[in-house]
């Protein structure tokens, strides 16, 4: 019985590894510009996954992929800023994070629903945390306790931050209100 | 309370697009749909390429089938010509003499060692004077109204060409063997005039000017 559920593990991150290996590859290369720091990551997102299985229903839905890409995303950005640190990267952040491969053209996105400028900087401002939370709650329709299990947190932080955000935005909202009266 | 309708709005509309950005990254690596989708478009493209071929290969065959079956209108005549061969009608319903309007035209030179050998014809419609040399050599001189003149003449390994005799538009057929072998067709009068023989174009010209 144990052997058959290693069996199906061992499979299923099989699986996983054929379907996401090259798009991890390739999405932490393009932070980190290293071959070598890519494919740590890349084991590392694999060890994270493996841990986590049971949060993929099935590995081919878009849900997992957003779940795989996330993961991927953060363990490269917080090893660039400790390279950073450590002096071992020499371009800026604003650079190599604005320009993530698969992210979303803010100032695109912005203006083909006609934002004005502030909301299209605030929505810049938002962390990658923030988006994080917004493609689960929004994009792959997770509750805010799923949220919570995905990113390790409690259900109080994501919805602080969630709040947090909306509170900025309805800031700039509201004084575009004023400027225009 | 607009304001946070508003808010809630916007974050929603962009979690969904970051959303969707995320996940098309994401498939653009996947080997399955990748491989997929090139099957799809290697299918589409193979069938684009394979109509593009067919269409190119059924004009090239018409243009080749056209170019080679030239028509050519000549004298009224209607020439169609091949590498191979070439047919010379003239067009059926056009009667060009009527009955006892027709003369028939005889050569007054004759080149030397010729001598004639058979006349046959059918009155108002066609003639044909046969001549032959001492090695065996014919001089075929045809004669016809239109509407019955209708030959093929073989023009492999051939010179095609239209010269002018007399105020006559000539079509000589040249053939490189045998030697001064040859074939000029004109219109006289009322009649198509084949002559056909193993001679050169000044001899040719010679029996053309004294047809009487």
């Amino acid at each position: 019985m144990l052997f058959a559920i290693i069996q199906v593990i061992y499979d299923k991150i099989s699986d996983l590894a054929k379907e996401y290996r090259n798009m991890m590859l390739s999405l932490s290369y393009s932070i980190l510009k290293d071959y070598q720091y890519a494919e740590d990551i890349t084991q590392e997102a694999f060890l994270i996954l493996s841990q986590n299985m049971d949060k993929l229903d099935n590995i081919y839905s878009a849900r997992s992929r957003n779940y795989v890409y996330t993961i991927t995303k953060n363990l490269t950005i917080s090893k660039y800023r400790s390279l950073k640190n450590e002096n071992m990267v020499q371009s800026d952040e604003n650079n190599s994070l604005n320009n993530i491969e698969g992210s979303l053209d803010i100032e695109a996105f912005g203006n083909e629903y006609g934002f004005s400028e502030k909301i299209i900087n605030a929505l810049a401002e938002l962390d990658e945390l923030d988006r994080d939370i917004l493609c689960y709650k929004y994009g792959a329709g997770y509750t805010g306790k799923e949220i919570a299990q995905l990113m390790n947190s409690n259900p109080d932080s994501i919805y602080k931050r969630m709040q947090r955000a909306i509170s900025k935005l309805r800031e700039i909202i509201e004084e575009m209100e004023r400027t225009e009266k | 309370m607009n304001s946070k309708r508003e808010a809630k709005k916007i974050l929603k509309a962009y979690g969904k697009a970051a959303y969707q950005e995320r996940v098309k990254y994401v498939d653009s690596f996947s080997e399955e749909k990748a491989a997929f989708l090139r099957k799809i478009s290697y299918r589409r493209v193979m069938k684009r390429c394979m109509l593009v071929a067919l269409i190119l290969i059924l004009t090239f065959s018409l243009l080749v089938i056209g170019a080679n079956a030239l028509g050519i209108k000549f004298l009224n005549l209607s020439i169609f010509e091949t590498d191979t061969h070439s047919e010379i009608t003239g067009n059926q319903g056009n009667k060009t003499a009527d009955a006892g309007e027709v003369k028939f035209y005889r050569p007054d030179y004759i080149p030397k060692g010729y001598s004639l050998v058979e006349e046959d014809g059918i009155e108002d419609i066609k003639m044909t004077y046969i001549y032959k040399n001492n090695k065996d050599e014919y001089l075929y001189i045809n004669e016809s109204v239109e509407d019955k003149f209708s030959h093929q003449i073989d023009n492999e390994d051939c010179e095609i060409s239209t010269e002018t005799i007399l105020d006559m538009e000539v079509r000589v057929y040249r053939y490189k063997e045998p030697a001064n072998s040859c074939i000029y067709i004109m219109k006289k009068g009322n009649l198509y005039i084949e002559i056909s023989g193993n001679l050169k174009d000044d001899e040719m010209k010679k029996i053309i000017y004294s047809l009487k």
